[in-house]
């Protein structure tokens, strides 16, 4: 997934590109997207509507996948489940992350370089290997629970992997860079001097961050938040080797389609995952638009 | 927070009278190795419109963000009406500003920004409807307050500046380049603006500009700052007509200044110095013995009135500028080889030289000035 910056900002960073017109297809350049939107429609367009149209195929009428997924009480808890942890892994990542952005935003230099380099590095490495490196650390055995035992912190090992516990712990983790790059970008771009103007008319430190610093970071953590839930939504990696009892519906899709060989079922939750998706993509653009106004939010100063 | 409400009774007064004196004493800021503000000693009367003037990095907003309260001073005090308000925080002070690139909140309407200070104070809702309504009207911007700043004009955002800073009433008022941003007669209209509105509160204003002529029409008292230092202070008709030294007589509008040599005190205050290169002056010694000449443009005589004058040369003219009334002419002095600019109003009678052309120049010796540093070549 790539990373959905607010557009605006990158606008910021080269003002000379605001002078100029703004980049358009008409201009010619039409043709440059030939090959990518061929790519896309070979690989990705076509077999999303087959698995659309195959929700719809299976024994009794085209709805009858859907009727299961929405009264088996099963599916229902596993979207369930899959809503409650992705809100739950976005709202701690919204809560580790908002103060680690808010630090380095303020870094400069050799600092900021360090700083970014620390969030990003863990960002290219695998999620697969990181959700092993978690593996090894919560297990009955593992690296967590020997050291509390070591140190008699407790007296029987936690169990962490079997309750989502470590899955959900891992999935904050893989998410951290896919929060703070947002949040990052937006409170760079808040002038320092609202903050001192803020100061001045009155405002103590509380107040200069709940009335000024924190409507306008708003845009980053809207943004980290939505591209956080919806990840974590189609989480499959490391719900599949993280997860216990519960199944996120990644998991539950892979279960249907590989080893019940049941496609329509399969292909009848990845369209509702999907349909759910873009709706709460829907949802928070309009969210965004109404909150700017129709105007971009930070064009003064 | 009611700011109001902490004020001692001697306070109380002084609010009524809704201009704060400003004393700072010793007043220093270092980054590291870097000095951005030398020990600044100063004292500002209590609703007077003092003016910085001086060039980038000199340390204007350095001083005014001391001032307000958020840069900390590294050794130095500053009293506001005899209480030392150092250690007090900027959201304590009570002052006004306006920032540079006026600093409006971009997330609310002009509304809730002049409401702002109010909101923190804990003004009544219906107090502060009125207070703000008061405010728009004073800035002319009625009918504006439920827009973004982001849809007004930078004349229009400069005035929300304004109001903003003014709307509670504070006692001193900090502006910085509050006027950088916009075109010359938009300038202009706001600098009487502010000054009409600074007279009709009374609240004592500092204001940073990089504009001399800006500083000049709009202050009873410009200081002007180079390097972190205060050079010189006074009227802007005092630094004018009597500039310390060389940086300063050349900031303020145009000057000739010639390298002397050797001086020697007359009586009365002047003295009789030797221009480098040969030649002798006699010239006001203002600040005891200095070590160039300045004239200003309008105190030189050329043509044969000249010869009516103390200081008397034979030049050349090099060249000859008309400018809507008046005629500005650069003259080379025959054997020190110095350059003087001199500048008169015309009439359409006048016959006016041509470059080439053989003259006299000179000028009374009340007209020259000693003054300290060199000048630059
Ligand atoms: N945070 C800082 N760290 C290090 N040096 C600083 C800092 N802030 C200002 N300075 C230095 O202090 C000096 C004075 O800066 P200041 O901003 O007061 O200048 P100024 O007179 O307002 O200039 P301008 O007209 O360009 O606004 C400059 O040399 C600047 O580089
Ligand atoms: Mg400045």
């Amino acid at each position: 997934m790539s990373l959905a910056m607010p557009e605006r900002r990158l606008e910021k960073l080269s003002p000379s590109a605001a002078r100029h017109r703004p980049w358009s297809p008409e201009r010619g350049h039409a043709l440059l997207l030939l090959p990518p939107l061929l790519l896309l429609v070979a690989f990705f367009v076509i077999p999303l509507a087959d698995v659309v149209l195959q929700s719809f195929a299976g024994p009794g009428h085209p709805l009858t996948q859907y009727e299961r997924i929405f009264t088996q009480s099963s599916t229902l808890q596993v979207l369930l489940y899959t809503f409650q942890t992705a809100a739950t892994v976005t709202l701690c990542t919204l809560v580790l992350s908002y103060p680690v952005a808010f630090v380095v935003s303020r870094a400069k230099g050799n600092l900021l370089h360090l700083s970014l380099a620390l969030i990003l590095i863990p960002f290219w490495t695998s999620t697969v290997i990181r959700t092993y490196a978690w593996i090894v650390i919560l297990q009955r055995r593992g690296v967590l629970n020997e050291m509390m035992l070591d140190w008699g912190w407790i007296e029987r090992p936690l169990k962490l992997m079997s309750n989502g516990v470590g899955m959900q712990i891992a999935m904050i983790h893989i998410m951290l860079p896919f929060m703070v790059i947002p949040l990052l970008n937006t409170m760079r771009g808040i002038d320092g001097n609202l903050l001192r103007a803020a100061a001045v008319l009155g405002a103590n430190p509380l107040r200069q961050f709940l009335s000024v610093y924190l409507p306008l970071s708003l845009p980053g953590v809207s943004a980290g938040s939505i591209l956080v839930f919806i990840s974590s939504l189609g989480f499959y990696i490391t719900p599949a080797l993280l997860g216990g009892q519960k199944t996120m519906v990644a998991v539950l899709i892979e279960q249907q389609a590989s080893r019940l060989l049941d496609w329509p079922m399969a292909s009848a939750l990845a369209t509702v995952l999907l349909v759910v998706t873009c709706l709460l993509f829907l949802l928070y653009e309009r969210a965004m638009r109404f909150a700017r106004g129709g105007k971009t939010v930070g064009e003064v100063s | 927070m009611n700011v109001h409400a902490d004020l001692t009774p001697d306070h109380k007064v002084i609010a009524e009278k809704r201009g704060a004196l400003v004393e700072f004493g010793g007043v220093t800021k270092t980054y590291g190795p870097v000095t951005a503000l030398r020990p600044t000693s100063l004292r500002i009367e209590a609703g007077e419109f003092f003016a910085i003037i001086g060039p980038s990095g000199s340390g204007k907003s350095t001083l005014l963000g001391i001032t307000a309260g958020f840069i900390v001073p590294s050794a130095g005090m500053i009293r506001i009406d005899g209480a030392d308000i150092v250690a007090v925080p900027p959201y304590s002070r009570n002052f006004g500003m306006v920032f540079q690139n006026y600093a409006l909140f971009p997330h609310m309407t002009v509304a809730e920004n002049i409401g702002f200070p109010l909101r923190m104070r804990g003004v009544a809702k219906a107090e502060k409807a009125e207070r703000v309504a008061r405010a728009l009207a004073m800035v002319r911007l009625e009918g504006l307050g439920d827009r973004r700043p982001s849809e007004l004009s930078g004349g229009q955002q400069q005035r929300v500046a304004l109001a903003r800073a003014a709307v509670y009433d504070p006692l001193l008022l900090l502006m910085d380049e509050p006027l950088g941003a916009l075109d010359k007669n938009l300038r202009e209209e706001m600098q009487e603006e502010i000054k009409k509105f600074q007279k009709a509160l009374g609240v004592t204003v500092i204001y940073v500009t990089h504009d001399q002529q800006e500083a000049a029409a709009m202050a009873d008292r410009l200081a002007i700052m180079r390097n972190g230092r205060l050079e010189q202070i006074g009227s802007p008709r005092e630094l004018y007509e009597r500039p310390q030294n060389v940086f300063v007589a050349g900031f303020l509008g145009e000057a000739s200044i010639l390298p002397v040599t050797k001086t020697s005190p007359l009586a009365g205050g002047f003295a009789v110095a030797e221009l480098a290169g040969g030649g002798n002056v006699e010239a006001v010694a203002s600040t005891g013995v200095g070590e160039a000449l300045c004239i200003r443009p309008e105190c030189i005589v050329v043509g044969p009135d000249a010869e009516q004058t103390d200081n008397v040369f034979a030049a050349q003219v090099e060249e000859a500028v008309y400018a809507n009334g008046s005629v500005r002419y650069r003259l080379r002095l025959d054997g020190s080889g110095h350059v003087v600019n001199a500048r008169f109003s015309t009439r359409p009678d006048l016959v006016l030289m041509q470059p080439g052309q053989r003259t006299k120049v000179g000028w009374a010796r009340r007209d020259g000035l000693l003054i300290e540093g060199r000048p630059e070549t």
